[in-house]
This record gives structure tokens, C-alpha cells and sequence, in this order.
């Protein structure tokens, strides 16, 4: 080895140390979150999990989004969404009048726009979730209604009926991440539906707002209870289950007088985020303040870390990919002050 | 022939007095610019004038609202207190670079603390600032460093726990002066120890020299008199002594104060309500400048259609546009992002 060469070595590892000090300064959960905007409820962002880059993702706008689910380890995004059918101006104030269909948006094609699936067929529709492997499942009137992958590419997609509504009042479904089961609330009760049997079973009971995430390898699911410690009425907890008919839970996450809505669980698996919510009377410190809004707890339980913190207001629907996307468009490598200077 | 030379003389001595005069005012004019927020309802973006606002200019348009302009002295930044514009909630603090207007907004708070009530930005670089809880329950003073400023999030350090409206660096760099209901305090950044100047006042600012200081007196109307508004001007080595600056219009209030590069006078905003426009109060501007030992104050910004809401003084005029350069990267621009570049 040359004099040089084992010079180079102390240097080059007193740089990788460094490197490996800073990266470690922002040791922020890797991969970007898809999210209605709180303020801009017609457009869909994209962002990291601090929310500091964040940015339109799709050309598309509607004119509310009610909800979006983001396909797993996959291109598209689904959104429950309403258009505008006819609009009147009366003076300053604007009559709209809406439908709300699903619509399916291409990651791949973010300028495209996008498809409806459901085309003004359903008298109302809840919820609508996409899975995998590209099954989209709807609950609407009349039913869970499931539109299989092969079928998105149809000018008007056909549908089979899984369940009926009449017969179960769904509110809110999720896919497994294999894609095979359905997981849906019934009023306070939380159920899995297996597609290619048919079987159903009770996954937890006392469940709030139906709002629930499974885990990665779909092996656990989160959800939020209403907590009562003592014969007092805490607030609404975040809990963790196995995907067996009536596991143990585990409360992983309470805070007096505050509620939370599970979102999402991170791609790797590590930690789960939730939407943060109180009435404004409880919060008398900064400290209290820091709690609402979105955030990000381990799995396992302990302390929660803010997300988002950049959009400033609390995120109703997001999705969390593993993947990141580039800021700038695909069409344009340079931009020149003027179009800069008017953004 | 001699009455026409005579003539001829004074007319040749007149012109050249007045070129003379114009070049000296023009100088003096340049050498006293404003950056200021403009009347909302008039204008958008940060503005830049002569004091007479006879050449306004829009320095720059961030996507912000601002309600107070602090500008470090002698180097590029500016800070700005203020709610984003498009619907987008809070206020925050912000710091822009002179010399890359374009990079976009520093978000320094991100919302972390509410809503903001007040920042300055020290010589060092230091940034100060008050906030509220967003349902009005007051938190407190907080400091961010000048090394943690271009931090993606800038820790920011609690100094002060309790209620603080105005805020504002002593020229030193070591002391802060603030004011809530109770009057105006001073606080020591090292020790964090709080002492009281004054049991009454508002909006203190320090001279750059950091010998005097002026603020706002509010004196609500009793026996059938109205609320008027003065300025008080008091030294540090004699605070007791306090020299009283009338303000005319009782049905104004002082919106803004800061002092002239000179630290001999003092200037204003005085707002004025004028209708409400839906759910909207309009309001009109009026900026003033007036020295501190003459008095008689003398109207800036005439020029400015609805008048100033904030301004600081500058001595250089800066480009709106990077020089050399019609075009960037969206590379350069991802860079300038990730440290707080445009918002969308």
C-alpha cells in the first residue's frame, strides 16, 4: 500500500463519519406521503413527511375530495371525489351542483386525466379502496361492490356485487396488502371479508370513526377506540390487533381529551400515522398545541413525532409510498425567472 | 448690455442651483429608501420607495401577507412576520435573501408555534420572536440562533414564559425588548432574566445606536375626552425621563413605529378605519416621519396609494432579478426548496 493511499484512509473515514453525524440530524422516516390538501381540498400533494417540499401531484383537480387511497407497492391513487355538473354565479356567491364518483389517477401520468369508474351508475357512494393488484373495491348503494384490475382499462368498468348493503351496513374498507381480504367497519364493529371464500369474521369490536390500517405484511391492523380509565371518559386511543377473529388489543397511543383517526402504516412497517384532533378549550399550553395535527408513533407504542409539519393544518387522507417522486415536472428541466417570478 | 449680462448671470446661477439641488435631493431620497408591506387592498407583494414614494417598486412578491418588517442591517436578510396568502393559515416567520429573491420564503416556525406575534432579526443574524396559541393564550419569547436559521426545521429556544406582544432586538445583541398589557420589559438572553422599563407602552423599538427608545402610548378616553395616541421617546441611562411626541389624529391608531437610519427621528404608521367590506374592515395608511428633538411630524409615502402597513429604512437599492441571469435549474430550484424555496 502506498504512502498515499494509507493517508487517504483516516480522511476518508473521518468524512464518512461526518457524513453518517449529519444524515443522522434528519432521520426522518424515508419515503413521501400523498394527501389531499387540508386548504385546497380539490387537489391532490405529494410531499415528504416533513411536508417541506410539498407539492401538486396531479394536473386533475375536482371539486372536493372526500378521500383518496393510494395503491400499494403500485401507480395509482383513488379518489372518492365530487364534480361539478352545473354551476350558477349569483353575485359573488357560486351555486354548484356536485356528483361524487370514484376516480382513478396514473402516478405515472400526473398530467393525465383522470378516470371515473363508477360513471353516475350508484345512487351514493362511501368509500372505495384499491388493492395491490389493481381490484378496486366500492361501498355504495346498492352494495361492496368489487370492480376486478382487468376491468380499469374499460370505458365503463363492470362490477360484481360482493355484499349488500341492505344486509351490511358498511361505512369504511381497506384491502389487505396481499390483496385477497377485505377489512370493513359495520357501525362499532370491525370485520375481514375474504374475497375468493367468502368467509367473514370479526377482527375487533368498539371501534370509532372507521378509520384502520393494516400492517405491511397485513398480519396486524390499527384502529381507534374510545377510551374510558377509571369511569372517566379519556379520549379516543390508537390500538394495534392481529388479523384473527377476536384478538387481544393493544392500546398503543393515549392522550386525555384527544382524538385520533389512524391513517396509514409506514411501508416498512416501523411506525403508523394518525390525524390528531381536540377541542380547542383543552389545549392551554404550546405543549398541548404540539399534540394536534398529523404524526407519526412506532408501531410498538411510544413517543409520537409531528409529520406534515410544513402544510400547517391536519390532513384528513393520505397514503405513504415507498418511492419518491421528483419535484420538478417531467416535461421541463429549466424555467425562466418571469414564469418563476409568477407562481 | 451689462443688465443683460447681470441677467444673464443670475439665470445661469439659478439653473445651476436648481441641477445642484436636484442631485443633492435625489441623493438624499436614494439614501433613505423604504421597504414596506403596502395596503392590502391595494398592492401585493413587498415594496420598496423613496421616503416621498414617488418610485415605488416591487421589490419582491412572496407568498405571504406581511405585518412586520425587520431587516439586519449591513447584510442581505429580511425578515418578515406574516400569514401565508391562498387560504394557507397562521403566522409565521420568514426570512428572505436580498441577493436571491427568488429562492422563495424561509419558513422559520412552520406553524410549530402558533401564531407569531412579532420577530426581529439581530446584527448577529439571531431572530427573535413572540407567539400566541391559536385561541389566544399567550406562550411566549422564543430565539433561533443565527447558526440553526438555515436549518431545514430551526430549533428554536424558549427565553421567556408568559405573555409578549412586541418584540424587538437591543442593538447589542445580548438584550431583547418587549411589551404586553403590563408595560415594556427588557430580557437578557444570557440569564433570561426579565426587568421591567415601564408600566405602560407598547410596540418598543431601539434607536440603532441603542441608546433611546421609542413606543407607542395608548391613553384611553375619560370625562368626555377621546383615546388619544402619543409616542414616547425615553434614554436607558434616564428612563424616567420620558419626551412625549403628540400624534394628531385621535381616531388613528399606531400600527407601526420604527426609527430612521440617522436615530434622529422616528417613523410611523397610523391606521385608520374606513368601511367594512363584507366581513372585511378596510382600512387606510398613513405613514409619518418625525424628529425626535424638533417634533413636527412630516408625511412619508404620500405617494402610496392606502398607505403602508409596515416599513424599515434600507440604504441600497437591490435588483429584482438575479443579475447575469434569465433562467435556472430545476435542479438549483430543488436545492433552493429543501431550504424553505417556493411554496408551490
Amino acid at each position: 500500500m502506498t504512502n498515499i493511499t494509507k493517508s487517504l484512509i483516516p480522511k476518508c473515514l473521518i468524512c464518512l463519519i461526518l457524513f453518517l453525524l449529519l444524515a443522522q440530524v434528519y432521520a426522518l422516516p424515508t419515503g413521501e406521503l400523498i394527501f389531499v390538501h387540508p386548504k385546497r381540498s380539490k387537489e391532490i400533494w405529494i410531499s415528504n413527511t416533513l411536508g417541506i417540499n410539498a407539492r401538486k401531484l396531479f394536473r386533475q383537480t375536482f371539486e372536493r375530495i372526500d378521500k383518496i387511497e393510494v395503491q400499494e407497492d403500485g401507480r395509482y391513487v383513488l379518489a372518492v371525489a365530487s364534480i361539478a355538473i352545473s354551476e350558477e354565479q349569483i353575485g359573488v356567491v357560486r351555486f354548484v351542483q356536485t356528483r361524487t364518483e370514484v376516480f382513478l389517477l396514473d402516478m405515472r401520468n400526473p398530467n393525465r386525466k383522470a378516470k371515473d369508474l363508477t360513471l353516475d351508475r350508484f345512487w351514493s357512494i362511501f368509500d372505495a379502496d384499491i388493492s395491490s393488484k389493481g381490484d378496486v373495491v366500492i361501498v355504495a348503494t346498492p352494495g361492496l361492490l368489487l370492480i376486478k384490475h382487468e376491468q380499469l382499462n374499460e370505458p365503463e368498468p363492470e362490477f360484481e356485487i360482493l355484499l349488500d348493503l341492505d344486509d351490511w351496513d358498511i361505512n369504511n374498507i381497506q384491502w389487505s396488502p396481499d390483496g385477497e381480504k377485505i377489512a370493513f367497519n359495520v357501525r362499532e364493529n370491525l370485520y375481514l371479508y375474504d374475497v375468493e371464500s367468502r368467509d367473514i369474521f370479526r377482527i375487533a369490536f368498539n371501534v370509532r370513526y372507521g378509520t384502520f390500517a393494516f400492517s405491511p405484511d397485513g398480519t396486524k391492523i390499527a384502529f381507534n377506540r374510545f377510551i374510558v380509565k377509571d369511569g372517566e371518559r379519556w379520549g379516543t386511543g390508537i390500538l394495534v390487533t392481529p388479523v384473527e377473529p377476536n384478538a387481544d388489543v393493544e392500546i398503543i397511543h393515549l392522550d386525555k381529551d384527544f382524538s385520533y383517526g389512524v391513517q396509514a402504516w409506514s411501508p416498512d412497517g416501523k411506525y403508523i400515522t394518525y390525524a390528531s384532533y381536540t377541542d380547542p378549550d383543552n389545549i392551554k399550553n404550546i405543549e398541548q398545541f404540539r399534540l394536534i395535527r398529523n404524526h407519526i408513533i412506532p408501531a410498538t407504542g411510544g413517543e409520537s413525532e409531528q409529520i406534515l409539519i410544513g402544510i400547517k393544518e391536519t390532513v384528513e387522507s393520505l397514503g405513504w409510498v415507498h418511492q419518491t417522486y421528483p419535484v420538478e415536472p417531467g416535461d421541463s428541466l429549466v424555467t425562466t425567472w418571469g414564469k418563476l417570478k409568477s407562481r | 448690455m451689462k443688465y443683460h449680462t447681470k441677467n444673464y448671470t443670475c439665470n445661469l446661477c439659478i439653473c445651476i442651483f436648481v441641477i445642484c439641488s436636484t442631485f443633492i435631493l435625489s441623493n438624499a431620497s436614494s439614501a433613505q429608501d423604504i421597504i414596506y408591506q403596502p395596503n392590502y387592498w391595494h398592492q401585493k407583494g413587498i415594496w420598496m420607495s423613496d421616503i416621498n414614494g414617488s418610485n415605488p417598486r416591487r421589490l419582491f412578491n412572496p407568498p405571504i401577507f406581511a405585518t412586520q418588517i425587520s431587516i439586519k442591517k449591513g447584510d442581505r436578510y429580511i425578515l418578515c412576520v406574516g400569514s401565508g396568502i391562498k387560504n394557507e393559515s397562521g403566522v409565521d416567520v420568514y426570512l428572505f435573501d436580498r441577493k436571491n429573491l427568488n429562492a422563495g420564503r424561509k419558513d422559520l416556525t412552520y406553524g410549530r408555534f402558533s401564531n407569531v406575534s412579532s420577530a426581529a432579526i439581530s446584527q448577529k443574524g439571531d431572530v427573535v420572536f413572540s407567539n400566541k396559541i391559536f385561541n389566544g393564550i399567550p406562550d411566549g419569547i422564543y430565539m433561533i440562533p443565527n447558526h440553526e436559521v438555515h436549518a431545514t426545521l430551526p430549533n428554536a429556544e424558549k427565553l421567556y414564559d408568559g405573555p409578549a406582544e412586541y418584540v424587538d432586538w437591543v442593538p447589542n445583541g445580548f438584550e431583547i425588548v418587549f411589551s404586553n398589557d403590563e408595560g415594556i420589559f427588557i430580557l437578557d438572553v444570557g440569564t433570561k432574566k426579565v426587568s421591567k422599563l415601564l408600566d405602560y407602552g407598547y410596540f418598543p423599538v431601539f434607536s440603532p445606536d441603542g441608546r433611546k427608545l421609542a413606543f407607542f402610548i395608548l391613553t384611553k378616553g375619560r370625562n368626555n375626552k377621546k383615546a388619544h395616541r402619543e409616542i414616547g421617546v425615553l434614554t436607558r441611562d434616564n428612563p424616567k425621563d420620558i419626551n412625549i411626541l403628540k400624534i394628531d389624529q385621535s381616531e388613528t391608531f399606531g400600527l407601526y413605529i420604527t426609527w430612521t437610519p440617522d436615530g434622529k427621528s422616528i417613523a410611523y404608521v397610523l391606521a385608520e378605519f374606513k368601511q367594512l367590506v363584507l366581513f372585511w374592515a378596510r382600512f387606510e395608511f398613513t405613514s409619518y416621519v418625525v424628529s425626535i428633538e424638533k417634533g413636527n411630524p412630516q408625511e412619508i409615502l404620500t405617494g402610496i396609494e392606502g398607505g403602508a402597513m409596515a416599513l424599515e429604512f434600507t440604504q441600497k437599492s437591490y435588483p429584482v432579478e438575479p443579475e447575469s441571469k434569465l433562467a435556472t435549474t430545476w435542479g438549483q430550484l430543488k436545492q433552493q426548496q429543501t431550504i424553505g424555496g417556493p411554496h408551490d
